[in-house]
């Protein structure tokens, strides 16, 4: 096709690109679609189990891949065999271009008497070819058959799985915790997830050492007639008497939700989307296993068994092995193996008289979940006394191994030492061409030295957060805060209060006014002291009425206090004093006990016009 | 301080204020004088009785040293433990018994005395290297301690508490300065957010270091070997084993027994004469 393009077109590219996007398209499309269309096609009948109960149903599939079948196969009728469609469905996955298609037609079978029944190959015509599957057989037990194993009628039970029923005592071994939950029961996967997710240790029993519980993965099986999944928790044990003991599992209850046998209408699911179930309650135990646990033998004990049981090999190494006296060297014993690695010892040495030995450390790595395989490494630290060592006294490691029933020695010959003399010994020559590293310090060998000085003694009591003179201290800053903030609030409330202020300045020029009036009473000055109480007048006046203390005078008794009801009596006293002021102008007052006189007047006019609710 | 108990007519007495009769000279000074070197008497009274206390206490303790390194590790201990049950205590004190208890093989009693002078100096170089060494030397299971732990372990509890406390203060001062002087908001603002942040930082900080202090509660494992069980019983079967010296979280109480945690999976019951609960 591309050759048959006009030449004149190549030489413009950008019409003959236009011309050509259909063709690329197409050829987009073929280059997608052809390896889907030639990948092969298949034909597969199953069954989901092969062996049922009188009664029970098994589900067989017929799956179809690329393609479909020219005309769906379907299994011939077989006496005593029930054969019902269930439907069919069709999967289709585009993974990174990548077409597939599956067609799948499922056929419930429920057999009506005990025997077996062989499902005939079934021919399908996908794309042209024709495919034939295998005869499958499927038997029927009697009911009472399976009724044999009565775990194989229950929907979910627990079993103890012990692989061993005789352990030597010490020795480790595991036990198996399993959960089977039938399929068909809902909430199966919950079910499941939760003992997955479970972190205790789920055996019970006495006179032995639960230790680590790991998880297995989940397996489906079958028992009878029945496929379950399968979760496992096994958990490493090791006895710690002699005898019979008892394995027993934890007891659960546990809600199992069942598909529904008679579906009835619900308005809120009018098409049955909802899946609805029936639940049931069930309390599990697990059928107690006993194991026998056999005293180790008392003969041929080596003496420097200290009690481990299992199977190891033993490492040592030394370093450094060219010291001076009073040089530490550091012994490392690695002790590799199966067993309970946890409770190992340190291999008793030989003679140690010419060595100052340090308490040893250890530290255990596992291999496998549960800790039973691994290796343990002690570290000690031993310091030659004397230039007589040439070598490290030799390490005996002894254990009870219950494969060969009988108690093993490893020996380790003493590693060569070369002890030089202290005082003598020339400085250890550093060939570092980098610097030391400083970051990592050599380990300690031993403890810090005690301390020469007591230091400050002080006496034993609660911590500064649960002394009562603490904590109210704090309450300081608070209430500092506090009254910052009240005063703020006051200060700014007088600004933008005028009336306020005033009445405020009024009372404080009135304080003030009043002492001066005895004053200038005592000092018998007539003029001033009639001067100031009308002032002191005019100010609480003018402070009640909102007017300026200029502007008042005996006229503001009519105009302004009478209308605001103020009884006559009062009235009077204001203008008798008006009056009285008035009147010294002209016949002054000579004595002060008469000017002293008319403070108490005064003094209970302004305490009756303070009474005045104001303009 | 003791200088001026020692010379307190130096220190006090011309130092009065000189409002009221006792700050004017002449005929009122007589009176003042005297009543200040009461008032010394007094302090140094009150103060003598701590002298000696504190003598005996350090001559105690040098006998206790010289029987440590004597290597009578265990008379060593009882002295040292005779002299904190005197009520008075010191980081030495406790680093010195913690190392007699160590050398007498007591690994439980030592990591126990070892934390608490650790949770009086806790960046002695000292005391976290013994408490360390001690630990490493315990076998089986065993609390460890978490980075946060380890770091809010670098200040006391009471450190923690008053470096919280001077950030509240600064807090509410601020707070306060604001009041009495609004115009210096915008210069304060940024001031105030952090020391609020900081201060609501640092008592968090307060509180996580007092539950760890006085709520959590650790066990450390005194026997050779305690069996910790699923139960509060004798009769409840064995968990798993703990060793002298094993650090173990306190979770619950009954009666003679301490519920005790070493992890998610080594949870159990020990009585309480097998462990110390500092």
């Amino acid at each position: 096709m591309l050759g048959q393009l006009p030449r004149n077109n190549l030489s413009r590219p950008g019409r003959s690109l236009s011309r050509l996007r259909p063709a690329l398209v197409l050829l987009g499309v073929l280059f997608c679609c052809v390896p889907a269309l030639l990948r092969a096609a298949s034909f597969t009948a199953t069954l989901d189990r092969d062996t049922v109960a009188v009664g029970e149903s098994v589900t067989l599939s017929l799956k179809f891949e690329g393609g479909s079948p020219s005309q769906m196969p379907s299994p011939p009728s077989m006496p005593n065999l029930q054969i019902m469609s269930s439907g069919s469905s069709r999967n289709i996955n585009i993974v990174n271009g990548q077409f597939s298609s599956t067609l799948s037609q499922d056929f419930v079978l429920t057999p009506m008497q005990p025997g077996e029944y062989t499902i005939p190959p079934m021919r399908a015509q996908i794309g042209g070819q024709v495919f034939t599957t295998p005869a499958l057989k499927l038997t029927a037990l009697k009911p009472s058959a399976s009724a044999e194993n009565p775990a194989a009628q229950q929907l979910a039970f627990f079993k103890l799985f012990v692989p061993r029923k005789e352990v030597y005592l010490g020795e480790v071994f595991e036990v198996e915790f399993r959960v089977y939950v039938r399929e068909g029961v809902a909430n199966a996967e919950g079910i499941m997830q939760s003992f997955e997710q479970y972190g205790g240790c789920p055996i019970k029993a006495e006179d032995v050492t639960l230790l680590k519980t790991a998880h297995a993965n989940r397996r489906r099986m079958q028992v009878g007639n029945g496929v379950y999944s399968v979760a496992t928790l096994v958990t490493a044990v090791s006895p710690v008497k002699p005898g019979k003991i008892t394995l027993n599992s934890m007891d659960v209850n546990l809600t199992l939700q069942l598909p529904s046998a008679n579906r009835r209408r619900d308005v809120f699911d009018p098409f049955g989307m909802f899946q609805q179930v029936e639940e049931r309650r069930v309390a599990l135990v697990a059928d107690p296993e006993t194991v026998t646990v056999l005293p180790l033998p008392r003969e041929n004990v080596p003496p420097s068994f200290t009690g481990a049981v299992g199977s190891y090999t033993m490492a040592v190494t030394a370093g450094p092995t060219n010291v001076a006296t009073g040089d530490p060297v550091t012994i490392k014993v690695q002790i590799t193996g199966h067993g309970a690695l946890d409770a190992l010892t340190l291999p008793q040495p030989g003679d140690w008289r010419d060595f100052k030995t340090y308490p040893p450390t250890s530290k255990v790595e596992t291999t496998d979940p549960l800790g039973m395989q691994g290796t343990k490494t002690f570290e000690q630290l031993v310091v030659p006394q004397t230039t007589d060592i040439k070598a490290l006294p030799p390490v005996s490691f002894s254990f009870f191994d219950p494969a060969q029933k009988q108690y093993r020695t490893l020996t380790q010959p003493g590693l060569p030492l070369v002890v030089r003399p202290g005082s003598s010994a020339p400085a250890p020559m550093v060939l570092a061409t980098t610097r030391p590293a400083q970051d990592t310090p050599p380990p300690a060998q031993d403890i810090v030295h005690i301390k020469p000085h007591l230091g400050t003694l002080a006496q034993v009591g609660p911590p500064l957060a649960q002394q009562p003179w603490f904590l109210g201290l704090q309450a300081v800053p608070l209430l500092a805060w506090l009254a910052a903030l009240v005063w703020r609030k006051q200060t700014e409330r007088l600004a933008n209060n005028p009336r306020l202020r005033r009445q405020r300045q009024v009372a404080q020029t009135i304080r003030k006014g009043l002492l001066e009036l005895q004053q200038l009473a005592a000092q018998n000055k007539s003029d001033e002291f009639f001067a100031m109480l009308v002032r002191l007048l005019q100010e609480q006046l003018g402070e009640r009425l909102d007017l300026p203390a200029s502007a008042i005078t005996e006229a503001v008794i009519d105009e302004r206090l009478r209308p605001l009801g103020i009884p006559e009596t009062a009235l009077a006293q204001v203008q008798e004093l008006f009056q009285l002021c008035n009147l010294v102008r002209y016949a002054p007052l000579r004595t002060s006990q008469e000017l002293a006189a008319v403070i108490p007047k005064l003094e209970a006019v302004l305490r009756d016009l303070k009474e005045i609710k104001g303009c | 301080m003791l200088s001026r108990i020692f010379n307190p007519g130096r220190d006090a007495a011309p130092r009065r204020p000189s409002s009221g009769s006792c700050g004017r000279l002449g005929e009122a000074s007589l009176p003042c004088n005297r009543l200040w070197r009461a008032a010394a008497l007094a302090l140094l009274a009150l103060w003598l009785p701590v002298s000696s206390h504190a003598e005996i206490s350090a001559a105690a303790f040098d006998s206790a040293n010289k029987l440590y390194e004597e290597g009578k590790f265990s008379d060593a201990a009882t002295a040292y433990a005779k002299l904190i049950q005197g009520g008075q205590v010191s980081a030495p004190l406790y680093f010195n018994l913690g190392n007699a208890f160590f050398k007498s093989g007591q690994m439980g009693r030592a990591i126990a005395a070892y934390r608490l002078a650790a949770q009086l100096t806790p960046r002695d170089p000292d005391v976290r290297a013994n408490l360390q060494f001690a630990r490493n030397q315990v076998q089986g299971p065993s609390l460890s301690a978490t980075r946060w732990q380890r770091w809010l372990g670098r200040l006391t509890l009471n450190e923690w508490t008053v470096l919280a406390a001077c950030a509240l203060w600064v807090f509410f001062l601020l707070l306060g300065l604001l009041q009495w002087r609004p115009g210096l908001r915008p210069a304060l603002k940024g001031y105030i957010i952090a020391a609020g942040c900081l201060a609501l930082c640092l008592c968090g900080l307060t509180g996580t270091a007092f539950y760890q202090a006085r709520v959590s509660r650790v066990a450390i494992v005194i026997n050779g070997e305690a069996t910790v069980r699923n139960g509060p019983l004798a009769e409840s079967k064995a968990a798993f084993t703990a060793h002298d010296g094993a650090e173990l979280q306190v979770v619950d109480t009954k009666d003679e027994w301490l519920e005790v945690s070493a992890g998610p999976r080594e949870t159990g019951w020990l009585r309480r004469d097998q462990v110390l609960t500092p």
